[in-house]
């Protein structure tokens, strides 16, 4: 059971770096959110500190951020395509590089021993991280950025999740609450750039870079 | 006893100071086959002025008025600190030549700025070889201090009469030449200055006191006649280091005459010698650095 | 020690107090340094006579934690300058009330007091993060202050030099603290463990440019001439006369920590003070703006200062503590000495400037006649910096050559080598600061006036006349009076010799004064052997007065000449300037920073404005570092 839903995660990862719409991608992150979050419970004895946050995690994780994105794209009136800088095959054939290169990593970290998880299951959240920053750094859209930086965070809270240390509380629905503000401030920023300058391309507020005081050089 | 040393040090330079300048002028007029002036002349120039009046250009400040005075105290208490007779000066301690270098130059730092207090161009430009020279020199008279002080092993003037000085015939004879020139350069002599030509504009000491006249141009002339005492002194006391050995009453006529032959020198020199080439003076004075140096050196590592 | 942690807090309370919108906030700005001064003195008073040492451990929160404060002879010598010239140029700033000065009234008492407060934080901290809290206080206001006249151009070329100088700096000193430092969990000095030669000699010369910077040495000095002309002139006084020190302060500090000293360390500092000595003198007698020269002669006393730390180090090393002692002894009293007269000239130059507007000495003249208080306090204050005698420059110098002297005797090769290297710096500054300054006096307050602002300009507001007559004064009265302090020669000689020097000057002025009087006197012109045509500005001027001797230094400096000749059959107006500028700073840092500009236009790529690039590079760093951490 979890070793599937490990698989589902990382063939997420997989479709997120080949997918060309926006809404696919917030669909599929909604479905890691769900998946991470409810990770936890599965593994564990359940007490009452757990459950909570795994329901408030994954509440937030599956309904309120895609909705928040869903919103931030209406409002921005954004078509479908995801805008690549590096095209589709190209993106997956670097998604693949990444995981083996996380599959290697999960190999020398040598945790398998001390915590007793299969090399994939470290594997997996590493591979989400680099998924996360691939799409920040590959994709113009701000909205997929926000999307690569869930993503990101996913992996974070996996890893957490699958080491099993310690969970505190308090860290935990902290880092959900900067997320949950991060996207609601991307959100209002993205509605802001698009009305400024009619669109949400981030490559094309380079011109707001020193570049153009220095060219005047 | 050393209260004793510091009246007879300042009375007999306060008597024969004077007496130099009559000493030179007579041998450069020998040479030059004149009769020349009297041996007394600078005497009679003194009194005479000091019963003139001053004329004061409009320009001064009272700095101009301070000048004079504080040439001559400058001097006058650089006296007291000087050894004599194989002992010390009451005032004299540790580190005493140092403080002699700096006297001196209040002297000079006053006589800069009654130049410039005038305004007059020639006097700016006397002030600024004058200073110029003295800048340069001023290592050099502190590497010679610096013989004297280790050489005598007391770290003061009294160590002058250390008697060491014939241990090491080339340190001596070095640090009596840089003083020999220190000498020249600092009372404003041939080949450094010509006090005696005819313009304003190639003089350097005598174009400073341009515009003093009357007691101001007395003290002036008297706090040079001392300070040419002064060095004369010293070079007397580093060429003959045994001098402090003599009894009481021959040291102060061998001082004496040590001191005019010291003037004889001067006459002669000036006589055989024409001034150098202003712009060429720096490097001459590099040129006595090099001798004090080398007098320390052949002290210090022999 | 409770007295100091609360003077800091009243400096605190004092700086904000005087940024609030009421009635009389500057004055509390003022009363600030001034209180300091009354509260401060007596304290640093018993230590000078009692020698002991106070120790105090205070435990602050979170990022401080235990903190040791001490206060030490050694602190209590560098406490003097910061009290005595904070005070004076508190009361100074306060006397001035020309509006244009009023204008940036508030924030200069904040930054003032702020100054104050770091520097003194820095004095009684044994603990590294409360000596750099305080280094960081110091630096910061001491940059707003520089920047008051922040709407001119080359005010603020002059901050950012400063900022720059002043980082890099603060980047070596933490560096050499945290090698101090080594594996001990807490930051106080005391558990401070002994470095290892290698390391301790790393430290030195970390700690010595870091803190060299700070001092002005040679070539580290170049903020130095650019800042002081740019700051107000009381500011430069604090600058100059404190914050210089502080340098110093911490190279002492620096040796005070590690035991066990490195002869070559002495020949560092010896060699690096003799040429900030003679170079800084050099330059400092080729400028024609006045403040300049103020500050490039900052940079020759505290060359001074460093050759009697090196020689003290060297002369430890060889086994002659009596004399290391009393090197280090010099030093502290030129520290001292330099403060004093050197707040003294740069306050009367600041006066000087209000007055006339002209930064050029060679366009002033008779100001003696014009602002006779100002003008000869000016002059006092320039036979103190020559070290002549009766004022007080004479005695520290005077230790030091004396001491020099006395390592000729050693008989080691070395130490006389030294010695005869320090005199022979020594000397050939003390020439060339004579010159310097005959030329500052004389042209500014002698003669006659070289254009209109200098003729036109008015006596300056009588209350200024306090602060200036209280350092002039004590120029005076410690120059009497210092030697007596000093047990190990019979010191007590030159005291009495320079009473006789002023008894004897004065009774011959007066003797003089009544011959002249009994004859017949008369005013007339200057002799100009007839000539009817002459006008002010035939006099002399100060670069004229230092021509045979920037001739001579000329490759030491950078020419910049510009001559316009008149032309034509009525020819208009001719010019010729020269400049000296800083061959260190023109063609050594500007060449170096120019090339690393260039480098860095080369790599200009690297920034190319997407975020989704600088993302990469983040990226791929943590990669790197995670795949070498595993490999």
């Amino acid at each position: 059971m979890i070793n599937l839903i490990f698989a589902a995660v990382i063939l997420s990862c997989l479709m997120l770096s080949a997918s060309s719409r926006i809404k696919t991608c917030i669909h599929i992150v909604a479905f890691q959110g769900a998946a991470v979050s409810l990770l936890p419970l599965l593994r564990h004895h359940i007490d009452w500190e757990l459950l909570i946050l795994a329901l408030i995690a994954a509440l937030v994780k599956t309904l309120i951020l895609p909705l928040m994105l869903f919103r931030s794209m209406r409002i921005a009136g954004v078509r479908r395509e995801v805008e690549p800088l590096i095209s589709y095959p190209v993106s997956i054939a670097i998604s693949l590089c990444g995981l083996s290169f996380a599959l290697w990593l999960a190999t020398r970290l040598q945790l398998t021993e001390t915590t007793g998880v299969s090399h994939l299951m470290i594997a997996a959240p590493f591979f989400m991280m680099f998924t996360g920053l691939f799409l920040i750094i590959s994709r113009t859209k701000a909205l997929t950025g926000i999307v690569g930086y869930l993503v990101f965070e996913n992996g974070i809270y996996l890893f957490g999740g699958v080491l099993g240390l310690e969970h505190n509380f308090i860290v935990e629905l902290g880092i959900l609450l900067d997320v949950l503000v991060m996207v609601f401030v991307s959100g209002v920023a993205i509605f802001h750039i698009n009305r400024k300058f009619d669109h949400i391309d981030t490559g094309l507020l380079t011109s707001l870079s020193e570049d153009t005081v220095e060219g005047e050089r | 006893m050393n209260l004793f040393i510091v009246f007879f040090n300042v009375a007999l330079a306060m008597l024969a100071a004077p007496l130099m300048w009559g000493i030179t002028y007579r041998v450069k007029a020998w040479f030059a086959g004149r009769h020349g002036p009297p041996l007394l002349q600078l005497y009679y120039d003194i009194a005479k002025l000091m019963r003139r009046g001053c004329v004061y250009s409009r320009t001064t400040t009272p700095i101009f008025k301070i000048a004079p005075a504080v040439c001559l105290g400058s001097v006058l208490v650089a006296l007291i600190l000087m050894p004599g007779a194989g002992i010390s000066s009451w005032f004299g301690f540790k580190g005493d030549l140092i403080l002699l270098i700096y006297l001196l130059g209040i002297g000079r730092f006053f006589m800069v700025l009654a130049a410039l207090d005038t305004g007059s161009p020639f006097e700016g430009m006397g002030a600024a070889r004058e200073i110029q020279f003295a800048a340069f020199i001023e290592p050099s008279f502190i590497l010679v201090m610096a013989v004297v002080g280790t050489s005598g092993g007391g770290l003061s003037l009294s160590s002058l009469f250390g008697g060491t000085g014939y241990h090491n015939i080339a340190s001596t004879i070095l640090a009596a030449g840089a003083m020999m020139m220190i000498y020249l350069v600092e009372n404003a002599r041939i080949p450094f200055d010509d006090p005696d030509t005819h313009l304003e504009l190639t003089m350097i000491h005598e174009v400073m006191i341009l515009d003093h006249s009357g007691p101001d141009l007395a003290l002036m002339h008297y706090a040079s006649s001392l300070k040419v005492w002064l060095y004369g002194m010293l070079v007397v006391m580093i060429a003959l280091p045994t001098i402090g050995l003599f009894p009481f009453w021959l040291y102060w006529c061998a001082l004496l005459v040590g001191i005019s032959l010291v003037a004889v020198i001067t006459g002669i020199i000036e006589s055989a010698m024409a001034r150098f080439a202003l712009l060429d003076i720096p490097h001459i004075l590099l040129g006595i650095f090099g001798m004090a140096l080398l007098s320390l050196a052949f002290l210090l590592y022999r | 020690m409770g007295i100091f942690l609360f003077l800091i807090a009243l400096l605190l309370f004092c700086g904000f107090a005087s940024l609030l919108r009421i009635k009389g906030n500057n004055l509390i700005g003022i009363m600030g340094p001034i209180a300091a001064f009354a509260g401060g003195m007596p304290a640093v008073f018993t230590m000078l006579v009692s020698k002991s040492y106070i120790q105090q451990s205070i435990n602050f929160p979170f990022p401080f934690g235990l903190c040791n404060f001490e206060f030490d002879i050694v602190s209590a010598i560098f406490m003097i300058p910061l009290l005595l010239i904070g005070m004076t140029a508190a009361f100074y700033g306060g006397c001035i009330c020309k509006p244009e000065h009023a204008v940036p009234g508030r924030p200069i008492w904040f930054f003032f007091n702020l100054l104050m407060a770091g520097i003194l934080l820095i004095l009684v901290s044994a603990n590294t993060l409360m000596f750099l809290l305080g280094w960081e206080i110091m630096s910061w206001s001491s940059f707003f202050l520089i920047c008051t006249y922040h709407r001119k151009n080359e005010v603020r070329t002059a901050g950012i030099i400063y900022f720059i100088a002043t980082h890099i700096g603060v980047l070596l000193i933490i560096t050499a603290f945290l090698l101090l430092q080594g594996q001990v969990e807490d930051f106080n000095f005391s558990s401070f463990l002994i470095p290892e030669s290698g390391i301790a000699s790393v430290i030195f010369i970390l700690a010595l440019i870091g803190f060299g910077a700070k001092a002005g040495l040679v070539p580290f000095h170049v903020w130095l001439p650019e800042a002081h002309p740019a700051a107000p002139g009381y500011i430069s006084a604090v600058l100059s006369g404190v914050m210089c020190k502080v340098g110093i302060y911490g190279i002492v500090r620096i040796l005070l920590l590690m035991p066990e000293h490195q002869p070559w360390w002495g020949w560092i500092l010896l060699l690096l003070g003799a040429i900030s000595a003679v170079y800084g003198i050099i330059l400092a007698l080729a400028q024609q703006d006045f403040k300049r020269l103020l500050a490039y002669s900052t940079v020759e006393n505290l060359g001074i200062i460093s050759m009697g730390l090196g020689m003290g180090v060297l002369a430890a090393e060889y086994d002659m503590p009596d004399i290391s002692r009393l090197f280090f002894v010099g030093s502290a009293l030129h520290v001292i000495n330099h403060a004093i007269f050197k707040g003294l000239l740069f306050m009367a130059a600041g006066s000087i400037l209000n007055q006339t507007g002209e930064h050029d000495l060679n366009r002033l003249g008779g100001l003696l006649k014009r602002m006779p208080s100002t003008a000869t306090f000016m002059l006092i204050g320039c036979a103190a910096i020559c070290g002549l005698p009766p004022f007080n420059g004479f005695i520290g110098e005077f230790v030091i050559f004396t001491q020099g002297l006395e390592c000729l005797t050693h008989e080691s090769w070395y130490l006389p080598a030294a010695a005869v290297l320090m005199l022979t710096a020594l000397g050939l500054t003390g020439g060339l600061a004579m010159v310097c300054f005959s030329k500052l006096a004389g042209i500014i307050s002698l003669g006659e006036p070289r254009s209109r602002a200098a003729e036109d300009c008015i006596p300056v507001n009588p209350g200024l006349r306090f602060p200036l007559g209280i350092l002039a004064g004590l120029c005076l009265c410690l120059g009497i009076f210092l030697p007596l302090l000093l047990s190990d020669f019979m010191a007590w000689k030159i005291s009495l010799i320079f009473i006789i020097l002023i008894v004897l000057c004065t009774g011959l002025y007066f003797w003089r004064r009544k011959l002249a009087a009994s004859a017949h006197n008369r005013t007339g012109i200057t002799w100009d052997c007839g000539y009817v045509g002459g006008s002010n500005r035939i006099q002399y001027t100060g670069s004229g007065l230092v021509q045979p001797l920037t001739r001579f230094f000329k490759p030491l400096m950078l020419r910049k000449k510009s001559v316009k000749i008149p032309s034509g059959i009525f020819p208009d107006k001719g010019r010729w300037s020269i400049i000296y500028d800083d061959l260190i700073l023109d063609a050594g840092y500007r060449q170096l920073f120019d090339a690393i500009k260039n480098i860095c236009f080369k790599l200009r790529w690297i920034q190319s404005g997407h975020l989704n690039r600088y993302i990469l590079y983040i990226a791929l760093v943590l990669i790197l570092l995670l795949i070498w951490e595993l490999l």
